[in-house]
């Protein structure tokens, strides 16, 4: 079986920093796979190279066994991928039911296009009319984050990457995040980077470690916070505090 | 808010321009008249211009550049042909065929928001100096000379299609002018109203979000940039029509900052915006120059900086927020018991 997303020997370098080194990783379809690593492992720097907002300096990107490197986002978005930035990328100035039906709109047209927008609006708590009149400018960040996951799962992409969706969020959010982002595995395969733990083991999936740009492990969970070296590099601090 | 597609606004603003288009002839004198029809072609313009600034955010300060072009391929063809028809479906495509090699290299080449307006500004300046150096009688264009400074005189005026002689009175002209204003007004408002025009104000609001919706915003970027041009064009035909007159200052740094000024003060996003402060700009500088009170560039100085501080938001807008807010004013007013109530509620 083909992978959903294959990187080979994946390498993206700004300047003199090498952000992304030598990355070979493999996601299956279906998957919901955790990326965790401490601030500027090259994270976001991969997911940007996976969707064609930078060029990677090296190596290559397959997405269903096709080869995506040298695509232009927008190729790569009709192929089946959809992202949810770090820091979270809508239309500002628009509402937010212009938010989501600008999402929908490429794949669906007319009654299903309307159909599409309300039941992903309904799925982040966007229900009343007034709510989805509102400017995506007005939102609380946590709000903007979920009309981006809005926008995401209206393209029913076969895989979406997310950047830190919980970010910023209270416990009660963050918990509904947790929730969406299940619920849209049902149909796709998802890549999310987290730095919260706790929402990180309610996934509680395979997750991947990166650090300095090179996968230093891949494993269960349960196994990543026992490993005493990946506590040593990134859970150090934060897990003695959180024991 | 939304002052996109098709709604009650537009659609009166719509019905009001067809109304001057055929009641003005028999309420104006001719000098009016004549007056008016070349204040429409600019107002034209700027149409344009407001769609491709307001809805796709490409702030083109060479848009003279294709009303230049509108306006000479129409003065040329016209004398040469001796029939307008032809000359003026000229001047739509000039422009725009210059608009889909230019945008081409812009959008495809993508090149920073400034330097597109440097490039397209600098565009114009050279169709402006070309235009100035070809005052030499060697210079024709199907036999028609280019007239360097001095411009080219003596256009005829529209015919009617196919019968070369049979011009249209002033006053017909007038209705087709104001008449054509209404069609592409009504058309462009469509347009934004459509998905392809939701989709267009996506790119202005973030370009990357909506390459990475599946949307190419190159695509987008020059499909847009292109109906400017030819509206524009058209703009230009109607303009010499007109006036009987084209000269190289049509490319000049003026023209462009004129229109941009216009669609500042109509305000941005809106097109019956940029359509009324045109009018009402042009009647300004039209008494300042005949009473020769003040120099029309320190008064234009004046009211661009009057706008970019008090009224950023542009005539129309503020208008629109100002009866919003009374409106909103007077409701609570009829319901103030009930509102002192009204629990906030924390969820979307
Ligand atoms: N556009 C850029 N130009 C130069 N350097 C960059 C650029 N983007 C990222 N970097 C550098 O690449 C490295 C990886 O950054 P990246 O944003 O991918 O990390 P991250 O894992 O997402 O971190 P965080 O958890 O803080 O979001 C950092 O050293 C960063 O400074
Ligand atoms: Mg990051």
């Amino acid at each position: 079986m083909t992978a959903m997303i294959e990187t080979v020997g994946l390498t993206c370098r700004f300047g003199g920093v090498v952000a992304v080194d030598n990355v070979s990783l493999k996601i299956e379809e279906g998957e919901l796979r955790c990326l965790i690593g401490p601030n500027g492992a090259g994270k976001t720097s991969l997911f940007k190279c996976l969707s064609g907002q930078v060029q990677p300096s090296g190596g290559r990107v397959l997405m269903k066994g096709r080869e995506i490197s040298r695509f232009h986002p927008h190729e790569i978005a009709r192929m089946g991928m959809a992202i949810k930035m770090q820091v979270p990328s809508v239309f500002n100035g628009l509402s937010v039911h212009e938010n989501v039906w600008l999402a929908a709109a490429r794949l669906h047209r007319g009654k299903a296009l309307e159909a599409i927008v309300d039941e992903t609006l309904s799925a982040v708590g966007f229900r009343s009319a007034e709510a989805r009149e509102k400017r995506a400018d007005e939102l609380s960040h946590a709000h903007r984050q979920w009309i981006e996951l809005a926008m995401l799962a209206a393209c029913k992409p076969a895989i979406a990457l997310l950047d830190e969706p919980a970010a910023g969020m209270t416990q009660d959010e963050m918990l509904r995040t947790v929730e969406l982002i299940k619920t849209i595995n049902r149909s796709t395969t998802i890549l999310v980077v987290e730095h919260d733990l706790e929402f990180i083991s309610l996934l509680a999936r395979k997750v991947t470690v990166l650090h300095q740009g090179k996968i230093f492990v891949e494993d269960t969970m349960s196994n990543i916070s026992n490993n005493a070296a990946v506590r040593e590099i990134y859970l150090g601090k934060q897990w003695r505090m959180a024991q | 808010m939304n002052y996109a597609g098709m709604n009650a606004g537009s659609l009166t603003f719509t019905a009001s321009l067809v109304v001057v288009a055929l009641g003005g002839p028999s309420v104006l004198d001719t000098f009016q008249v004549l007056q008016l029809s070349a204040y429409s072609s600019l107002a034209l313009g700027v149409v344009g211009l407001a769609f491709v600034w307001g809805i796709l955010g490409i702030l083109s300060l060479g848009h003279a550049a294709f009303f230049g072009i509108g306006a000479y391929a129409y003065a040329i063809l016209s004398i040469a042909q001796g029939e307008s028809t032809f000359a003026v479906a000229a001047a739509i495509l000039a422009p725009s065929v210059l608009a889909v090699c230019l945008g081409y290299f812009l959008f495809y080449g993508r090149v920073g928001d400034v330097y597109l307006s440097v490039i397209t500004l600098c565009v114009s300046l050279i169709l402006f100096s070309f235009m100035n150096s070809t005052a030499d009688v060697s210079y024709t264009l199907l036999s028609v000379p280019l007239g360097g400074f001095n411009g080219i005189s003596a256009v005829p005026p529209l015919n009617w299609p196919g019968f070369v002689g049979d011009f249209l009175t002033p006053e017909a002209t007038f209705s087709l002018c104001f008449l054509l204003l209404a069609a592409v007004y009504l058309a462009l408002q469509f347009l934004r109203g459509t998905r392809l025009g939701r989709i267009m104000a996506s790119v202005r609001e973030n370009e990357r979000r909506c390459e990475l919706l599946g949307y190419d915003p190159r695509w987008l970027k020059l499909v847009g940039f292109v109906i400017s041009a030819a509206i524009a064009g058209l703009a230009g035909a109607l303009f010499t029509a007109n006036t009987g007159y084209v000269g190289p200052t049509v490319f000049d740094l003026g023209q462009s900052s004129q229109f941009i000024l216009w669609a500042i003060a109509g305000g941005m996003g809106t097109l019956s915006g940029a359509i009324i402060a045109s009018f009402m700009l042009q009647f300004l500088a039209s008494f300042i120059g005949t009473s020769q009170l003040f120099n029309t560039s320190l008064v234009f100085g004046t009211v661009i900086i009057f706008f970019v501080y008090a009224l950023p938001n542009g005539i129309v807008p503020s208008l629109q927020g100002l009866l919003r807010k009374l409106s909103r004013l007077a409701r609570r007013q009829r319901r103030r018991p009930e509102v002192i109530g009204d629990s906030i509620k924390s969820t979307p």
